[in-house]
């Protein structure tokens, strides 16, 4: 049954109480259709002069809507009604009356002050309407949602049907033929049905499809000039967020091109204020931006127990931007105030068994434990052996206390990059001495830390590889 | 604006004034109008009649809860400008009090019960001043019944009932300025809060 016909069924029950307990449910159940996500607070009150029927909120709201159900809510008297209850931007949703009512229309005229006092009427019927085009194309919903949380002005069949419509061609432009003209009269129609806030949101999510579709951004029709480059960082973890949550797919340019405007801590400071993520798209997000981001800090906590599920899935949450790896975790950062607060007694590991990984030529230096003493070896660039040869010679005289030694600390040396970095095992800390690519920060936590075998850094090197047709350097 | 229009229209304004004064007092709720559904303002009379008022509000008491008092006013709105149409208001009053005894012994004949129904005329212009104190009355309840036989057969008008019908009558003379006297929004919406807990 549509609304509107549940309404006038409800409208005849004999029991007014009844009767108007029906009521507010097919009016509640209209508008939650329109935005699935709105909370809807019964007053008790039925048609009141001041007290609204609902009290309306929705996620992030900043201030409630008032929702007053009014018969006959196109005449000139409702007009007086809006000024006394302008507060709460709020909603006059008309009820059918008897044909029997004499009833009087207001004119156009109407508009300017409903818009002014941020107030829509919204017949029933014209409410209905909005709910089944919702109903029969899922897209539809973002534009009824806006209605409900931003709509001013007069909501009947016909500008329920032209808005529709509207947002239609709007998504079509967006995802087709990119017109820019059609494109921009399409949105100018939203000004007939949305405040201007209201619009300017719809008009950022079209912007989001826009650039998702791979198109360029700095071609999209807005109504004010918008560039990523003069974005917040919280705009552009907005954009982020909508993207990662859209249906459609996402074209690794549109990656390519955020990943120039933030970097990876940014991107972990700001994600994780806002809900953990894993994997799926945010995978193919940091795969692809990798090649754009660094980071001068890494924090490689161990996991609790080796785990299969997930491995080298990227992830927000709590510590920021991470990966997982089959033993630990993997957390990026510019600002080694971060790490600050970790644990500092992680269990060291120990040397024995660790002689390959000292081999490595970056190896330009190494803490060690023993139960006596705090070594500290460090190579000169003019040396001619390894540390690994170092160790062996010292390993190899057999004695107990330097074959029960534990690496405190580790540093790397990558002329390439005309850097240093250290780790710190006690609190499985890497510092660089400037920023690194994140791929190569990303390996030597893997390598020096979580100590993966060779099979797991290929596979890791494989998962990390970019589905962009950008040829990506490897690690 | 031709005149019925307008007619229309000052008759609209006033049943939405007097719908707004009497919720602000706390006491009423006016959940139906003439403008709204008909049916819900439309009481039968005797001998088959129906009378349609301009609205119909439910009472509540002066407790905390706003517990329902159990009755239902039925309002008749003057909305008088001209002292001419003031005068008519000496028989329409009698008349409304005459409907209003038949309204109430229809309701007894149905519900077998009393209905709960009390009755309100809201005029903006006071009427036959010497006789003002005596329109609660019975006796008067009973005149009015008499003057209007079509509505009333002399053999249902009875002193009991016409004594319990002029303690259901409100007469309520609405000043000019009734506005500078009304609790607004803000006020009302303290009184909400302490009401129900929460905020509007």
């Amino acid at each position: 049954m549509t609304v509107i016909a549940t309404v006038r069924d409800a409208l005849a029950e004999r029991d007014p109480r009844r009767s108007i307990e029906r009521v507010h449910t097919a009016i509640a159940k209209g508008l939650e259709e329109l935005d699935p996500s709105v909370d809807l607070h019964r007053t008790g009150y039925f048609n009141h002069s001041w007290a609204p029927d609902f009290v309306m909120s929705w996620p992030g709201a900043e201030a409630p809507r008032h929702i007053f159900l009014r018969f006959g809510v196109r005449d000139p008297v409702v007009l007086r009604e809006v000024e006394l209850l302008r507060d709460g931007a709020p909603v006059f949703v008309g009820l059918p009356v008897d044909d029997r009512a004499v009833q009087r229309s207001t004119n156009g005229d109407a508009t300017p002050s409903l818009r002014e006092a941020r107030a829509l009427v919204a017949e029933t019927e014209a409410i209905g309407e909005l709910g089944e085009a919702a109903a029969e194309v899922r897209d539809v919903r973002t534009a009824t949602r806006a209605v409900v949380r931003g709509g001013v002005g007069i909501l009947d069949s016909g500008a329920a049907s032209r808005y529709v419509d509207s947002y239609t061609t709007a998504v079509r432009e967006v995802l087709g033929t990119r017109n820019a003209d059609v494109l921009r009269k399409a949105m100018d129609d939203f000004d007939n049905l949305l405040d201007e806030p209201t619009v300017l949101r719809l008009e950022s999510s079209l912007r989001t499809r826009w650039l998702a579709a791979g198109a360029p951004i700095d071609a999209f029709p807005g109504r004010e000039a918008w560039q990523l480059g003069a974005r917040t960082v919280a705009e552009i973890a907005d954009l982020i967020e909508a993207l990662l949550d859209q249906d459609e797919p996402v074209a690794p340019a549109a990656w390519l091109e955020i990943a120039a405007h933030i970097s990876a801590d940014a991107v972990g400071t700001e994600l994780r204020e806002r809900r953990e993520r894993r994997g799926e798209r945010l995978n193919d997000f940091v795969r692809t931006a990798l090649q754009s981001w660094s980071a001068q800090w890494a924090h490689s906590p161990p996991l609790p127990a080796e785990s299969f599920e997930g491995v080298f899935d990227w992830v927000i949450t709590s510590s920021g931007l991470g990966i997982q790896l089959p033993n630990r975790m993997v957390f990026f950062s510019d600002d080694g105030r971060r790490y600050s607060q970790v644990p500092s007694d992680f269990p060291l590991p120990e040397i024995v068994g660790r002689e390959d990984l000292l081999a490595d030529e970056a190896v330009a230096g190494l803490g060690l434990v023993t139960t006596d003493e705090d070594v500290e070896i460090t190579l000169r660039e003019t040396a001619t052996h390894s540390i690994r040869d170092l160790i062996g010679d010292l390993v190899l005289r057999e004695s107990a206390t330097w074959r029960a030694a534990r690496i405190s600390s580790m540093t790397l040396r990558l002329p390439a990059l005309a850097a240093e970095a250290t780790t710190d095992y006690r609190r499985n800390v890497i510092e660089a001495s400037r920023p690194l690519p994140l791929r190569q920060m990303l390996t030597i936590a893997a390598k020096f830390i979580a100590d993966l075998s060779n099979d797991e850094l290929r596979e890791l090197s494989r998962s990390i590889q970019s589905t962009s047709a950008q040829t990506t350097p490897s690690p | 604006m031709v005149v019925a229009e307008e007619a229309h229209e000052k008759g609209r304004a006033g049943v939405s004034e007097v719908k707004r004064w009497l919720e602000a007092t706390m006491r009423f709720d006016v959940r139906y109008t003439i403008y709204d559904q008909v049916a819900r303002v439309t009481l039968p009379l005797l001998e088959g009649k129906a009378k349609r008022y301009d609205m119909v509000a439910q009472h509540f008491n002066d407790d905390r809860e706003r517990t329902p008092s159990g009755c239902d006013v039925y309002i008749e709105v003057k909305n008088v400008g001209a002292l001419s149409t003031a005068m008519k208001q000496d028989k329409q009053f009698i008349e409304f009090v005459a409907t209003a005894y038949s309204a109430r012994e229809a309701g007894f004949d149905t519900l077998g019960r009393d209905p709960g129904f009390e009755f309100m005329f809201a005029t903006k212009h006071p009427w036959d001043v010497k006789n003002y104190l005596k329109f609660a009355t019975p006796e008067f309840v009973a005149e009015c019944c008499a003057d209007h036989e079509s509505l009333v057969p002399s053999d249902r008008v009875d002193p009991t009932r016409a004594a319990e019908l002029a303690e259901k009558l409100w007469v309520w003379i609405v000043p000019s300025r009734q506005d500078d006297m009304t609790m607004g929004r803000a006020h009302l919406g303290f009184v909400w809060q302490a009401l129900k807990g929460g905020s509007l």
